[in-house]
């Protein structure tokens, strides 16, 4: 097919770009005994428990593990939320139920 | 790292490359979701993924967050489309809109730099000025790409500004946009439109002013354009970012202006602070919508009761939004110009009104007792549990959780909308 009997539509693409943002991953222990490890649950139903059974895994299997649990009920969690739970702890893991 | 249940994994990923962090570890857990499951069969679905948390925690990342190719190519802002004639590159268009995901499933009008460079005259904004960084994509709101989607949507030139305002209302945390743009729930934002605006446009406030017809196209256009920008400004697309878990029309579009002429009250911008003749947009987080058909009362009283027997509901999040933390619910009473006559004519304010509503629209604590998971709620309100199951409870956290909208034709028959965050009122600007 010839391109000048063709008909051309030329549009805008609607898709924004997206702000460039960079997050340095936090260092990895190359173990956790004696480890902090924070259990951050968003508030979604059920989080806490697999949290929970996260916890009781990491006694079981890990020396002197230290578990605090974080719990702020909003989120995105709130910059100085984000700091209490970074400031305290080796490594995070995170919950989202739903 | 993150425990993730499969259908959110999708998610989850997108949403950790967004905010800088591509290679964060996800566990899955073998589950489709943790609602409506045992704390044992929760804990079975998240014992397999022990050892996946446990790599992602002694084992380093590489690399930090870097900008994805693909989405440096969005930089290229146009596409041709071919057909043997100019409907058939039309259609064209529409099938590779639907296959991008960039529609909502209804035909588009196509953006070309005509009909967009024609929007943008109506704003002394530049195009590339960023009005906010959209959730959870980390999209850039420019005004460039509103007037795109407006295009698409079938917005004329004259709605850009109110668009831009509606966007400004996204970036305010009060709105909770994050959880109406994302939530697995049908939440949408309604636009409820005051002043002079609202005549020079041609929006529809009366009759049929949330429904489709062409006496409400403005309305529709507006709408329809929102809930384009929220996907492909902020990235959020069904079944990706978007959890909805059976959706909702609303979500299509929802937009109104008030009636301000049948009110017996202060036009609701007014009563917010503002001018008279300021034209201000207001954004309400709505997760559902109710009728409420109410004839033969004469009496605030009379009518009022019909409102609270509908509004409460403890299937509406809403309702419970008081006990969580960090949680509010501004709730949207549109009420027919019929209804609030009779409210006018006993000189009741709208504080009266949402006094009442207060006072009576409550729920048996049996019902929050079996919705209400403990651990959630926050302190100094675990006394629900220790209630007599007969005792009634409010559902809202106080009052002026009500706002009051006057909405609609002929007939006694005013709705109620289910809240999400609260309320935020935006001037229209040029």
């Amino acid at each position: 097919m010839k391109d000048d009997s063709i008909s051309k539509l030329k549009v805008f693409k609607p898709v924004a770009a997206k702000a460039t943002i960079h997050v340095q991953p936090a260092n990895r222990p190359p173990s956790l005994n004696n480890k902090t490890v924070g259990l951050v649950w968003n508030g979604k139903p059920g989080g806490d428990v697999a949290l929970g059974q996260v916890a009781e895994l990491l006694k079981k299997y890990f020396n002197g593990v230290n578990i605090k649990e974080f719990f702020y009920g909003q989120f995105p969690f709130a910059k100085n939320q984000i700091g209490q739970i970074t400031a305290g702890c080796d490594v995070v893991v995170g919950a989202t139920g739903d | 790292m993150a425990l993730v249940t499969e259908p959110f994994m999708e998610d989850a990923k997108l949403t950790a490359f967004s905010e800088g962090m591509p290679n964060l570890p996800l566990a899955g857990l073998n589950a489709r979701s943790l609602t409506n499951l045992s704390p044992d069969q929760i804990k079975r679905a998240a014992e397999p993924a022990f050892d996946d948390v446990i790599k992602s925690l002694t084992m380093k990342l590489s690399g930090v967050g870097e900008v994805n190719q693909e989405e440096a190519s969005a930089i290229e802002e146009l596409e041709v489309f071919r057909g043997t004639d100019s409907l058939l590159a039309w259609e064209s268009m529409n099938r590779a809109f639907l296959e991008y995901g960039w529609s909502d499933g209804f035909p588009i009008v196509p953006p070309t730099e005509q009909k967009v460079n024609e929007m943008l005259r109506t704003t002394k904004r530049g195009p590339e000025e960023v009005i906010t960084v959209l959730d959870p994509g980390m999209g850039l709101a420019t005004v460039r790409k509103i007037a795109i989607n407006a295009v698409m949507a079938g917005c004329l030139p004259e709605h850009l500004p109110i668009l831009i305002a509606a966007v400004r209302g996204f970036a305010d945390p009060r709105f909770h946009y994050r959880i109406v743009a994302m939530s697995t729930g049908p939440h949408t934002p309604m636009m409820v439109i005051n002043g002079p605006i609202r005549r020079k446009i041609g929006l529809n406030c009366e009759g049929g002013a949330l429904g489709p017809g062409a006496k409400s196209y403005v309305n529709t256009v507006l709408g329809r354009a929102l809930r384009l920008i929220i996907m492909n400004i902020g990235h959020t697309y069904l079944g990706l970012t978007d959890m909805d878990t059976i959706g909702s029309p609303i979500k299509y579009s929802m937009c109104l202006g008030e009636n301000e002429e049948q009110s017996p009250w202060e036009p609701y911008h007014v009563e917010r602070g503002h001018d008279p003749q300021d034209s201000t947009l207001t954004l309400f987080g709505v997760e559902s919508q109710f009728e409420i058909i109410d004839y033969k009362n004469d009496t605030p009283e009379g009518i009022l009761q019909s409102f609270a027997g509908t509004i409460p509901s403890i299937g509406s999040f809403s309702a419970r939004s008081w006990i969580y933390p960090d949680r509010h619910a501004d709730n949207c009473v549109l009420i027919c110009p019929d209804h609030a006559r009779v409210m006018g004519t006993h000189r009741w304010s709208k504080d009266d009104v949402k006094h009442y509503l207060y006072a009576n629209a409550r729920l048996p604590a049996r019902y929050f007792k079996n919705t209400i998971e403990l651990s959630r709620t926050k302190p100094g309100t675990k006394w629900i549990h220790e209630m007599e199951d007969s005792f009634l409870l409010p559902v809202t956290g106080a009052y002026d959780w009500f706002h009051i909208v006057v909405v609609g034709g002929a007939a006694g028959k005013s709705s109620y909308t289910t809240g999400v965050g609260q309320a935020v009122t935006v001037k229209i600007e040029d």
